[in-house]
């Protein structure tokens, strides 16, 4: 009796606590269209994921979504997610690749590589051309190993271009491919944190299998038929900042509870 | 009568089937293409256009090709063909698959040279680039397949799909469905268009040999000469 009412509170305890079970979620909006960005939350970027809560939404491109398709989703697909604190807007990937390809082109041509992009239309004006709130930032598989705070960034493209936006990236090999953590400043585009708030956002997977020219390119935004993202910021999708009670991530709060019962 | 109704119900449900049209070049002429400009010869089973441009095209009007004049319009389907090049082609030949023109100077085209692939949109005869993949083109032969659903273009070369673009502009200015055609924007040799089947729903095949569609005519000109040889 006493073991089963011990079972009962923890299991109560572990329900409130731990992210792992909130099962109230993010709305995870639509697909190359808007996703909701949970806030606040900080995110340790260290190419780990489990400081994620299982709550925050991942939006999976497949290998058919974008203007080089892959042939399937083992060769070239992504999923991203993104969270939010007052400094920072987090963007995790998972990038399934069966090619590996680095160090071919770097720097600005990274884009012909192994990389991810994101594009931030801090104001969300959706004009026809790159201004002053406008970015790409192009992350490469070339960072694995590097350093973290000064990643090596592309997107040189308009007045704030990507290795000038003081963007942190960590990136890591997985079994599946490779991965990513990226901090984005949010003053860097002048966005001021608040509920609701909506900027214009996109991401591209550039998947090299074979040195040479890029092999696929996959977008999340399903106004960006013709790949003009890095010209045109009036095909990005929206990123729509929704502020959540994610409660915080377990750490060792979970043993403390459960030895505080078994004192009791 | 009762054997009647389950046939006829079938038929009403039975959607508009998709049919194919394929020019071999074998029969040895032209029939059933308009030649806008250039010089075009059926020979070897390919329909070459042979005169030099050594200035690349920057209009439609610049450029040498031809149209097929099809009963039929190609909307959603694909098309498909061989490109044979010279040697030496790579320096400089440019081939164009040309796609639900509207008319003369309207619709869309494929680029195919050594630096890849473009799909334009042809506006009054101006190419505005769609866009732009650095595909490995192959000389001295490419297959090209396209792809046509709605507002997006899939190309395949060489069996491989390279390109997935959209008209983002599809539904307010798109060409919604067109005719075929073949074109050179630049080349210094003669360029060879193989076997080109087009497949999608309305298209058929029609006596490409022959200036003038059938259609119905066949049966008349049967009745007239049982009539002729009745003498009546």
């Amino acid at each position: 009796m006493k073991i089963r009412s011990m079972f009962t509170a923890i299991s109560i305890v572990m329900f409130f606590v731990n992210p792992l079970v909130f099962s109230a979620g993010v709305d995870p909006g639509k697909l190359g269209v808007i996703y909701n960005c949970a806030f606040p939350y900080t995110v340790k970027l260290d190419g780990k994921f489990n400081d994620w809560p299982k709550a925050v939404p991942w939006h999976k491109v497949p290998h058919d979504m974008g203007t080089q398709p892959a042939p399937d989703d083992k060769d070239a697909s992504y999923e991203f997610a993104c969270l939010a604190d007052e400094q920072f807007l987090y963007v995790a990937f998972k990038v399934y690749d069966d090619k590996k390809v680095v160090d071919e082109d770097t720097g600005c041509d990274v884009w012909k590589d192994d990389s991810v992009e994101i594009y931030i239309d801090g104001g969300n004006e959706k004009a026809g051309a790159y201004d002053g709130n406008d970015s790409q930032v192009t992350i490469g598989r070339d960072n694995v190993g590097g350093d973290p705070d000064n990643p090596k960034l592309g997107g040189c493209v308009g007045q704030l271009q990507g290795p000038n936006t003081k963007t942190k990236a960590f990136v890591v090999d997985t079994d599946y491919g490779w991965a990513v953590e990226a901090a984005l400043p949010l003053e860097t585009w002048g966005i001021k944190l608040s509920d609701g708030l909506v900027i214009g956002f996109n991401t591209h997977l550039n998947d090299d299998d074979d040195k040479g020219p890029r092999d696929h390119k996959l977008i999340w935004s399903v106004k960006d038929v013709a790949d003009r993202s890095w010209t045109d910021p009036s095909v990005f999708a929206e990123l729509k900042f929704v502020k959540v009670n994610l409660a915080v991530s377990p750490g060792g709060k979970l043993t403390t509870v459960w030895a505080s019962v078994k004192v009791r | 009568m009762k054997s009647l109704v389950l046939p006829l119900l079938l038929l009403s449900l039975t959607p508009a089937f998709g049919g194919i049209f394929i020019d071999d070049f074998e029969d040895g002429d032209n029939y059933g293409w308009k030649v806008i400009s250039g010089e075009w010869k059926v020979e070897g089973g390919a329909y070459v256009q042979s005169q030099d441009l050594p200035m690349e095209a920057r209009n439609l009007s610049g450029a040498f090709y031809t149209l097929l004049q099809s009963p039929w319009n190609i909307a959603n389907g694909t098309i498909e063909l061989t490109v044979r090049f010279e040697e030496g082609a790579e320096e400089s030949d440019q081939a164009l698959l040309l796609f639900r023109m509207v008319d003369e100077l309207n619709g869309y085209a494929l680029k195919l040279n050594a630096d890849g692939l473009t799909v334009y949109k042809l506006i009054n005869g101006s190419f505005n680039t769609i866009r732009m993949e650095p595909s490995e083109v192959k000389f001295p032969e490419d297959h090209i397949k396209v792809k046509l659903d709605g507002m997006w273009i899939w190309v395949h070369l060489n069996g491989v799909l390279r390109m997935r673009v959209g008209d983002a502009d599809f539904e307010r200015k798109g060409f919604k469905e067109g005719k075929v055609g073949l074109g050179v924007v630049a080349c210094q040799h003669p360029i060879h268009f193989e076997e080109i089947k087009v497949e999608g729903e309305n298209i058929r095949q029609f006596r490409i040999n022959l200036p003038v569609e059938l259609d119905g005519k066949l049966p008349v000109t049967w009745a007239v000469l049982k009539a002729e040889q009745k003498g009546l």
